[in-house]
């Protein structure tokens, strides 16, 4: 039997996924949702890891999977950090402006906290350096746990179909 | 089957751990109102939740480090981790239904939403992110336990 494919380029296309997902204005809202944005990442991780299989290898474990995922959301949080520093670098007024129109001169019915937070959103200025620092950390931290669950999500969704319950911990 | 109790024992510990961090800026501001603490753990959680004031619950007047849903979803999963050794339950359907399943109350509750017939309350957001927070929980451990079995002897012993 051959060797099992690469997991590198997987978990690169569902970092770069995770990245586009965390970056892009609006899009990133996703990960409001319980970070389903970079969730969906591993997911995607490792669909694209289990298209690199052919029938003479042997099937992928969720071992794998979880690697994929974890790899996923170390790339994520890279390309997600650049990709944002890039985005709030060119388009960084505009959409503060075009967000601070649609939402704070509308007639939505928002509460009084949530516009206040939004106020406050739109007056941040640029980050500094160290700022920066942080923002990855803590984006590197948050990526690679739901990377990793993506990973565990998407053995799941595509896992061989023979399998059965791993053993289980006996109750205490 | 040692390793199989270990990596339950992390991964139950990894998940105490991570909602006591949700409940943490409330116990810290109560006690020590000048820390940075909270202040960090806000911005970590930030990148990830809203926290809006009035969707968040409260502890000692001082909110949550995440809104409500996500709150609950982190509580479900933690009791879902919880109930893995003591529900043994055969799946009756693939896992990919079982997760649409879990998600379909809460996108529900969110969908609604956004009409005018419908608007979500506190015990909405709790009742869908807890559902799908223990069916979560029951549906990832077993698979993290697999996993971690499958790295440790380097071959995955359901696949043999």
């Amino acid at each position: 039997m051959n060797q099992q494919p690469d997991k590198f380029i997987p978990a690169l296309y569902g970092g770069i996924i995770m990245g586009l997902l965390s970056a892009i204005p609006f899009v990133n809202l996703i990960n409001c949702f319980c970070c389903a944005g970079v969730i969906l990442g591993g997911v995607a991780a490792v669909y694209f890891y289990r298209s690199s299989f052919t029938p003479d290898m042997p099937p992928f474990t969720s071992g794998d999977c979880l690697l994929v995922g974890l790899l996923a959301g170390f790339i994520g949080a890279f390309v997600g950090t650049a990709l944002s520093l890039l985005v709030s670098a060119i388009l960084g007024d505009l959409m503060r402006e075009f967000a601070q129109n649609v939402l704070l001169h509308s007639n939505l019915p928002l509460p009084d906290d949530i516009r206040a937070k939004l106020e406050e959103a739109f007056q941040e200025k640029s980050k500094p350096g160290a700022m920066i620092i942080v923002t990855y950390v803590f984006a590197l931290i948050i990526d690679m746990i739901f990377g990793l669950i993506g990973g565990l999500i998407g053995y799941g969704i595509f896992k061989p179909k023979v399998d059965a319950m791993p053993p289980m911990p006996k109750p205490f | 089957m040692n390793e199989t109790r270990r990596a339950y024992q992390i991964l139950l510990t990894a998940a105490t751990l991570w909602c006591a961090l949700v409940v943490s800026p409330c116990v810290v501001r109560a006690l020590a109102p000048g820390a940075a603490f909270p202040d960090i753990v806000y911005a970590f959680f930030s990148r990830i939740c809203h926290q809006w004031d009035s969707h968040s619950l409260h502890l000692f007047g001082v909110k949550f480090a995440v809104c409500e849903r996500c709150s609950a979803i982190y509580a479900g999963t933690l009791a879902g981790i919880l109930l893995v050794p003591v529900v043994r339950a055969s799946r009756p359907m693939k896992e990919r239904w079982l997760w649409l399943l879990a998600v379909a109350p809460m996108a529900a509750d969110v969908l609604l939403n956004a009409t005018p017939w419908y608007a979500t309350s506190l015990a909405s957001r709790v009742a869908t992110g807890g559902f799908f927070g223990v069916v979560a929980g029951l549906l990832i451990a077993p698979t993290f336990l697999n996993a971690c079995a499958s790295l440790l002897h380097l071959h995955d012993p359901l696949q043999s």
